[in-house]
C-alpha cells in the first residue's frame, strides 16, 4: 500500500504546480490580448524635452526629442517607428509577442543588429519589459514599461519618457488683407507638440500656425493644461499668443482677431 | 598591453553636429577612459577613396577610432550600462556604422 500513497501524494504535491503554471499562462494571455490593443499609437517626448532645457539640466543628459509611432503589423505584431524631427531621421522595429513560460515574452527586431528579446511583467496596468540575458539581448539598450499614459524605455538613470498623443481635428481661419476670413478644415494635429501651418500662395493673408502641448509641469502651482498656441508669420519658435483648458479637455478653440482656430478631440467627433 | 589590441572603428554620418557633440560626445569620451579605451582619431570630413556601396557612410563623414586593451573591454564598454545611457543620446541625431577589430599578431610595431 505505500507505493499508490506516495503516488497518490506526489500527484497531490504537483497538482498545485500544474495549476499555477497553468494559471499562469492564462493570465500572461488575457495580458497580452490587452497590451496588444494598447499598444498602437503616437507617442512623444516633447514634454520630457521642453523641461529639461527649462530646468537647466546638463547638456550631456539632453536626450533628443523623438516621436514614436506604434502601427500593428501581420500576426500580431507592430511595427515601431522611431523619428527624430529636428533631424528626419528615422528606424524602425519590428515588435512580435508571445507567451511562454507564464509570462509575455517580446522579439525587437532591427536591420543589421542582434535581436532583443525581453520578459514582460505586469503590475498594475503597467507592463514592465527587461532584456532576457543572453547573446541576442546585448542590443537592448534597457528596459521598457508601457502604459495606457505611455511608454518609458532605456537606461533607468535617464530614460526616455514618450506620452501617448491624443489626436485633434483642427481648423484655423486667417483674416485676409480684405478683413474676411480664409477656412481651412480637417487640418489633424496630436497633443504632444503637434503643429501645423496654413499659409496663402497669393499672400492674401499671413503665414499661420497652431501647436498643441498637454503641459504636465513638474515644478511649481501651475496646474496642468491643454495648451493650444498661435503662430505667426517665420518665427516658428515663439507663438504669438495661447489659450489653454484643463489637460483631459476634448475641444479648445482662440479667436485673436487676426486668427481663428478650433481643435477637436478626433474621438469625439 | 597585451598583444592582442582591439580597435573601435565607427563611421558616423551625423545630422546635428551641436547635439552629438554637446550630448553624446561629451558622455562617452569619459567613459572610453573608463573602460580602458583611448581616442586615436575623432573628426569629420572623411575623404572615400574606394566603396562600391557606402550609403551615407561614404565621402564626408565622420570617423572615431578607439584603441582597447582586448576585446572583452572594448565589449564590456559597448555592453554597459553607462554606455546604453550615453548611446540614447544619439537617436535620430546620427546613424553609425561600428566595426570591431583585433590587431592581428603580423601587425608591426611601431619603431
Amino acid at each position: 500500500m505505500r507505493t499508490p500513497l506516495l503516488i497518490a501524494a506526489l500527484l497531490a504535491s504537483c497538482a498545485p504546480a500544474a495549476a499555477q503554471d497553468s494559471s499562469a499562462d492564462k493570465i500572461a494571455e488575457r495580458d497580452l490580448r490587452e497590451m496588444r490593443a494598447m499598444l498602437p499609437g503616437t507617442y512623444t517626448n516633447e514634454e520630457q524635452v521642453y523641461f529639461h532645457g527649462e530646468l537647466d539640466r546638463p547638456a550631456d543628459t539632453a536626450l533628443p526629442r523623438l516621436d514614436l509611432i506604434i502601427a500593428p503589423r501581420d500576426a500580431g505584431g507592430f511595427t515601431a517607428r522611431t523619428v527624430n524631427p529636428a533631424t528626419g531621421r528615422e528606424t524602425e522595429a519590428r515588435l512580435s509577442y508571445s507567451v511562454r513560460d507564464g509570462a509575455i515574452v517580446s522579439r525587437e527586431q532591427r536591420d543589421g543588429q542582434p535581436d532583443c528579446i525581453r520578459r514582460f511583467t505586469r503590475v498594475l496596468g503597467q507592463y514592465r519589459g527587461e532584456p532576457v540575458p543572453d547573446a541576442a539581448s546585448e542590443s537592448c539598450g534597457g528596459f521598457v514599461s508601457a502604459s495606457p499614459e505611455g511608454f518609458v524605455f532605456g537606461s533607468p538613470d535617464n530614460p526616455f519618457v514618450m506620452k501617448r498623443a491624443r489626436e485633434f481635428r483642427c481648423w484655423v481661419s486667417p483674416r485676409k488683407s480684405d478683413n474676411s476670413y480664409g477656412f481651412t478644415n480637417n487640418i489633424t494635429i496630436h497633443d504632444q507638440g503637434g503643429r501645423a501651418w496654413v499659409e496663402s500662395e497669393s499672400g492674401e493673408h499671413d503665414r499661420v500656425g497652431i501647436k498643441m502641448r498637454r503641459v504636465d509641469w513638474p515644478t511649481g502651482r501651475n496646474r496642468d493644461s491643454l495648451v493650444l498656441y498661435a503662430y505667426r508669420g517665420q518665427d516658428e519658435d515663439n507663438a504669438v499668443s495661447y489659450g489653454w483648458t484643463g489637460p483631459d479637455g476634448d475641444r479648445l478653440a482662440l479667436n485673436l482677431r487676426w486668427m481663428q482656430a478650433s481643435c477637436t478631440l478626433a474621438d469625439n467627433e | 598591453m597585451s598583444e592582442m589590441r582591439c580597435y573601435m572603428i565607427v563611421t558616423a554620418d551625423i545630422a546635428d553636429r551641436d547635439a552629438f557633440i554637446s550630448g553624446y560626445g561629451a558622455a562617452t569620451a569619459p567613459l572610453v577612459a573608463k573602460y580602458g579605451g583611448r581616442y586615436l582619431l575623432r573628426g569629420p570630413g572623411a575623404r572615400l577613396l574606394e566603396a562600391p556601396d557606402v550609403g551615407a557612410f561614404g565621402d564626408g563623414a565622420s570617423m572615431v577610432i578607439s584603441e582597447w586593451p582586448d576585446r572583452e573591454a572594448a565589449m564590456r564598454f559597448w555592453n554597459s550600462d553607462d554606455y546604453a545611457k550615453a548611446k540614447a543620446l544619439r537617436a535620430g541625431v546620427a546613424d553609425v556604422q561600428v566595426l570591431l577589430i583585433d590587431a592581428p599578431k603580423f601587425t608591426s610595431e611601431p619603431a
